[in-house]
């Protein structure tokens, strides 16, 4: 078919393989854009149109302290010449070396509108001028003495330079940014006195080039002309590289220095930037809390992260608080102008925290920024990732490269000068002659092939005696002549000695880094932090509170705000929470902060972890959310245990919560170890600190036998006792030192040995001797035991009962210690009725009872669980 | 609602099932929409800003694709308005590899171009509807005329792949060079050794040079002459030779992972023609 077509289609000439066509375009495309548009010279810094913008000035004479001119005229000028691309893109290059708020040091000085912080636009170039500045106008200095290679521009009528021979080390002094195609460029802007001392720094450290294919340069006979140097060797130029560390570099460089201010952090990263070339710094506005006279508190930004746009932060900050993202502000303003710079007043409401307000502002608002640097830049034409010190070096052989040609050029010119005052000396002390001669030539051309064959002058030098002013002839006249000459001579010397010693060079170029320091060299304006900022994490933007966290036996979970009147014990709270749905009831009630982490151990032995701010806050009467939706559990995984773990480590486990301590009261206590037992009676005690971390899938907290399930976790200090009751009513009670540390994934060891049909009901560690053990049976019996009635054993035996049953009482279901007195047990029915019942209303019996009826249960009925309220 | 939150995985690939549906609705429909909104715009349905020959015999006729600040209004000034129409495009279209072709029919140009060709695009593609049976890619020999002749290739191989296939795609080739004599004497040349020859005819002058840039550079006639007259020009048809390395070549180049194609940038640097 295809052939056919061709066959077919006389016009078509070649045919094309579509993938041969793509592949070249996109070449010539990206690298196209990659090494003449989108990233600057390591040398001098600058992207091609930048460049070509300074040169034109340069060659328009539009200097520093001449008339500032049309930019429209320049951007004419520069297209015509040497960037024949669009006038909108060489304009905006133009007006952004002219931002006060982009460059650290401005190359362009505008007059008129150059756009704002806000974002405002420029105003056109038909309206706005521009000149140099100091700046751009020490990059072209040297320009104009060979320093540098010149190509012909786009339609070869004019000449361009390469590079620019710049002594300000621009790259780093003005950043860089840049898109190109399969990578991009993003340099941050530095401080020149910081960069200016770390290049002392290394050229005092000496050059630890090794001067390999280089060819060495015999000045002496190499250049009489200027025209000469055309002819030196291309490979004459000396490299540098030095033994400075990165770190030693950044004893003087601190960091980047952004020209709108603010802060940096984290000097790790940033050394992993100037490593690397590579990283994220950390840029904050600078805020400060301020108090107002009528007491209300607000906070005052002063300056921003680079390259935030002023209007849109303030924006987004009023979108936040529309969105209730930031709370407690009540007024925002921009204060800023020209004169007194950058003030934004956020004014707070009275019961605001300023620092969470400042905090938050950090965390979702620009204010709080990150640099993501790749120092990318063009060297010898190729796109490289630099760090630091290559920078640095590059610019140090650029500089060796441009002393060097400039004294080129002077070495040339002073030959030529020698030259001719060589010639002018032969004439003075022959004038008579000469004159004669001259009078009794022709014309001018005879006269000149007449000195030189009679005084054995060249043609220059001839030239320049028929040139020669007739008040050359006084005696004083001569004088300077012979004084010039010797001054050349001097000069020469000193020259060809320059020209020949890489040291002296070098120190020429440190001289000129020392002079430029001592001219333009300012303060740092980015302050620098060594430490990091820290992760604003969710606790700095959320107030640390007190709140009611229920699970629900089908493993719903919600989160409920601590009513300001009952921050009292948390069993009354508990009760008032509890209101059940349908086909549901509340499984776990605890008091917690909002920082405060959850700990759910499923029994499937693992363990998962979540904060408590990230429950969902529903009112009291919500079914709240399904556990599985915030946790990674599996759908048939069910939450057996919880423990809250606050953010200094203390650990509460759910019973101490119900029984109403306040979280003070228990913080004291260190828990070393957590204390796990499963339904088939097997105890495991790990360390705590294997759960420190806990991944978003959860991390296995006991390996399972077959059908086993992880029931009890419970903290404890290492000291402690610990009791297993089952259904049987057998238990046993044991030292925890029985039971062997072992690793997180561990089985563990058998606590207690069950009977056929029986399964572990309770496992709860002593914490005072006095306590009691509450047992209540399937029908309803209960009573309290003293602990001191259940003797110490060693762990795995069959243990000792707990309580006597019978087909009356029927098996035990619930078996607790009660360590706090005068409670209320709330006893349900598996079918919802209920009763309540003073603890100091229990009998305190034997081990070997029964107990009393605590509720009368129907018989298809059966006690199904008790809460402590 | 409560099964959903209890089950969140059942709920999530229930989810991706719809949201997949509905992508292929809305590309459907974005498809079915750019045939037939025709009539609601003036002349027949045609994008206004095509330029559109007289015959209405799609043997002969011919669609050149040009980039438009630079070239369009000598294209359309130059054509032989018989069998050639002139679809200038604005600015840079769509890259077809990155979106899917709601997104990419939901471009301006891009829609106007599926009118333009009255083929139709995705489901409703029908090649017997297409317009023109050559259909020429007219960019500049600069940077960005390099980067609209790959987008263009990528819309064409994605989404309008037939055409291709049965060699209807061609791409523009106009001089490399213009070569001047003294002041009045100059000449368009094609290739280096069509170069070579005119200057060792011409030895005893002394030749200005100027590696050509734009179509802009050229007024209606010379373009007329140099490119586009059906007599004298040179098309180059675009083949697939390899379905399955057009693929690969393709997503490398214009997909949106980035360091497969710093990869190919930095082995093939070297063969690049640069644009400075």
């Amino acid at each position: 078919m295809i052939e056919e077509e061709t066959k077919l289609n006389k016009k078509a000439s070649v045919g094309e393989d579509i993938v041969n066509e793509l592949k070249k375009s996109y070449i010539n495309y990206a690298m196209s854009v990659i090494v003449s548009r989108a990233l600057p010279d390591v040398r001098d810094g600058l992207k091609p149109v930048q460049r070509r913008i300074l040169y034109t000035m340069h060659r328009m004479n539009i200097g520093p302290s001449s008339q500032y001119k049309k930019v429209a005229r320049i951007v004419g000028e520069v297209m015509g010449k040497y960037h024949p691309h669009g006038d909108a893109s060489i304009s905006d290059a133009l007006v952004r070396m002219g931002q006060d708020f982009n460059m650290r040091y401005t190359l362009i000085d505008g007059q008129g509108n150059y756009g704002s912080i806000d974002g405002d636009p420029p105003a056109a170039m038909r309206y706005i001028e521009a000149r140099l500045d100091k700046y751009g106008a020490k990059m072209l200095e040297e320009l104009d003495k060979k320093t540098v290679d010149f190509i012909p521009n786009y339609d070869g009528n004019e000449e361009e330079p390469v590079v620019l021979p710049t002594v300000l080390p621009t790259l780093l002094l003005n950043g860089s940014e840049g898109i190109a195609v399969g990578m991009a460029t993003k340099i941050p802007p530095h401080n020149l006195t910081e960069v200016m001392n770390a290049l002392i720094k290394m050229i005092e450290a000496g050059n630890e080039w090794d001067f390999v294919d280089i060819e060495k340069v015999d000045y002496s006979n190499a250049v009489k002309t200027v025209s000469d140097i055309e002819n030196l060797p291309k490979n004459r130029f000396h490299k540098f590289e030095t033994s400075l560390s990165v770190s030693e570099i950044m004893s003087e460089i601190k960091g980047p220095d952004f020209p709108t201010g603010g802060t940096i952090y984290d000097q790790k990263e940033i050394m992993k930037v100037y490593e690397t070339g590579k990283g994220r710094v950390v840029m904050r506005g600078t805020s400060k809390i301020e108090e107002h006279k009528n007491g209300r508190m607000r906070i005052i930004i002063t300056d921003l992260p680079y390259q935030v746009n002023k209007a849109n932060l303030i924006a987004k900050i009023a979108m936040l608080y529309k969105d209730k993202k930031i709370d407690g502000i009540s007024d925002l303003r921009d204060e800023s102008n020209s004169r007194e710079g950058i003030r934004i007043v956020i004014e707070l409401k009275r019961e605001a925290k300023p620092k969470t307000v400042q905090n938050q502002l950090y965390k979702f608002t620009e204010l709080q920024k990150t640099f993501n640097a790749n120092m990318l830049a063009l060297v010898d034409g190729d796109p490289k990732l630099l760090n630091i010190k290559q920078i640095l070096q590059l610019f140090i052989s650029h500089r060796q490269e441009i002393v060097i040609r400039r004294n080129e050029f002077e070495l040339g010119k002073l030959r030529e000068r020698e030259h001719i005052l060589e010639g002018l000396m032969i004439a003075l002390d022959n004038i008579d002659e000469i004159i004669q001669t001259i009078r009794s030539s022709k014309d001018a051309e005879t006269a000149k092939l007449a000195l030189i064959t009679k005084f054995k002058l060249t043609e220059i030098q001839a030239q320049a005696i028929l040139d020669m002013q007739l008040r050359k002839l006084a005696a004083l006249e001569r004088q300077k002549i012979e004084e010039e000459y010797k001054q050349v001579l001097k000069s020469i010397k000193e020259t060809l000695e320059l020209l020949s010693s890489p040291d002296k060079i070098l120190n020429v170029i440190k001289n000129e880094f020392e002079e430029i320091k001592n001219k333009f060299g300012d303060e740092r304006k980015t302050k620098f932090v060594k430490g990091g900022v820290g992760e604003i994490s969710e606790e700095d933007l959320i107030p640390n509170e007190e709140t009611i966290v229920t699970i629900s036996k089908n493993g719903y979970i919600k989160r409920v705000k601590h009513d300001a009147l009952s921050a009292q014990k948390r069993g009354g709270v508990g009760k008032k929470a509890m209101t059940t749905k349908e086909n549901d009831e509340v499984r776990h009630v605890f008091t917690c902060s909002t920082h405060d982490e959850i700990l759910f151990f499923s029994n499937k032995g693992k363990v998962y972890s979540l904060k408590v701010h990230e429950i969902p806050e529903y009112s009291r009467t919500a079914k709240g959310i399904p556990v599985i939706n915030l946790i990674n559990i599996e759908q048939d995984e069910l939450i057996t245990s919880i423990l809250t773990r606050s953010k200094e480590g203390g650990i509460i486990d759910e019973d101490i919560s119900q029984e109403g301590e306040t979280l003070s009261e228990k913080q004291g206590i260190e828990y070393k170890y957590l204390i796990m037992a499963t339904k088939f009676g097997v105890v495991k005690k790990t360390e705590l600190s294997h759960f420190d971390n806990i991944r978003s899938n959860g991390l296995i907290a006991i390996s399972l036998d077959d059908n086993d399930e992880l029931v009890w976790v419970k903290p404890s200090t290492g000291n402690d006792h610990v009791i297993i009751v089952t259904r049987n009513a057998k238990s046993i009670h044991f030292r925890e030192t029985d039971v062997r540390e072992t690793g997180r994934t561990a089985r563990g060891v058998r606590g207690i040995r069950l009977k056929k049909d029986d399964e572990v009901i309770s496992m709860d560690i002593v914490r005072k001797n006095e306590d009691f053990m509450l047992t209540v049976s399937e029908k309803g019996f209960g009573k309290l035991t003293t602990l001191n009635n259940y003797t110490i054993q060693n762990r795995g035996g069959s243990g000792i009962f707990a309580a006597k049953i019978n087909n009356k009482t029927g098996k035990l279901v619930v078996a607790r210690i009660l360590d706090h007195p005068h409670k209320e047990l709330l006893i349900l029915s598996a079918k919802g009725q209920a009763v309540r019942i003073a603890t100091d209303d229990l009998p305190i019996q034997g081990r070997q009872t029964s107990g009393v009826r605590l509720m009368r249960v129907k018989d298809d009925d059966v006690v199904a669980t008790v809460a402590i309220v | 609602m409560t099964f959903l939150v209890e089950h969140p995985q059942d709920a999530k690939s229930i989810l991706s099932r719809v949201i997949l549906a509905n992508r292929a609705r809305t590309a459907a429909k974005a498809a079915r929409e750019a045939v037939v909104r025709k009539g609601a715009l003036e002349g027949g349905g045609l994008p206004g800003k095509l330029a559109d020959c007289s015959s209405k015999d799609p043997s002969i006729s011919e669609l050149y694709i040009v980039e438009g600040d630079s070239a369009g209004g000598p294209a359309k000034q130059g054509r032989d308005r018989h069998i050639q129409a002139v679809f200038p495009l604005r600015g840079k279209p769509i890259n077809a590899e990155k979106y899917r072709l709601d997104k990419v029919l939901s471009n301006e140009e891009m829609a106007n171009l599926i009118k333009a060709l009255g083929c139709g695009v995705g489901d409703m593609f029908d090649i017997k509807k297409l317009r023109y049976n050559t259909i020429v890619l007219m960019a500049d020999a600069d940077v960005d005329g390099a980067h609209i002749n790959t987008l263009m290739l990528t819309m064409f191989y994605r989404y309008l792949k037939p055409i291709i296939e049965n060699g209807y795609l061609y791409i523009a080739q106009p001089p490399l060079y213009k070569v001047t004599f003294g002041a009045n004497e100059s000449y368009w040349v094609k290739d280096d050794e069509q170069l070579q020859k005119l200057l060792t005819e011409n030895k005893n002058k002394k030749p200005n040079i100027q590696r050509f840039k734009g179509l802009g550079e050229m007024n209606a006639e010379q373009l007329w002459e140099t490119t586009m007259n059906p007599e004298t020009r040179t098309l180059k048809q675009v083949v697939i030779e390899d379905a399955e390395e057009a693929d690969k070549m393709f997503d490398i180049l214009m997909g949106s992972n980035v360091p497969p194609r710093k990869k190919f940038i930095q082995a093939n640097s070297r063969e690049a023609d640069l644009d400075i």
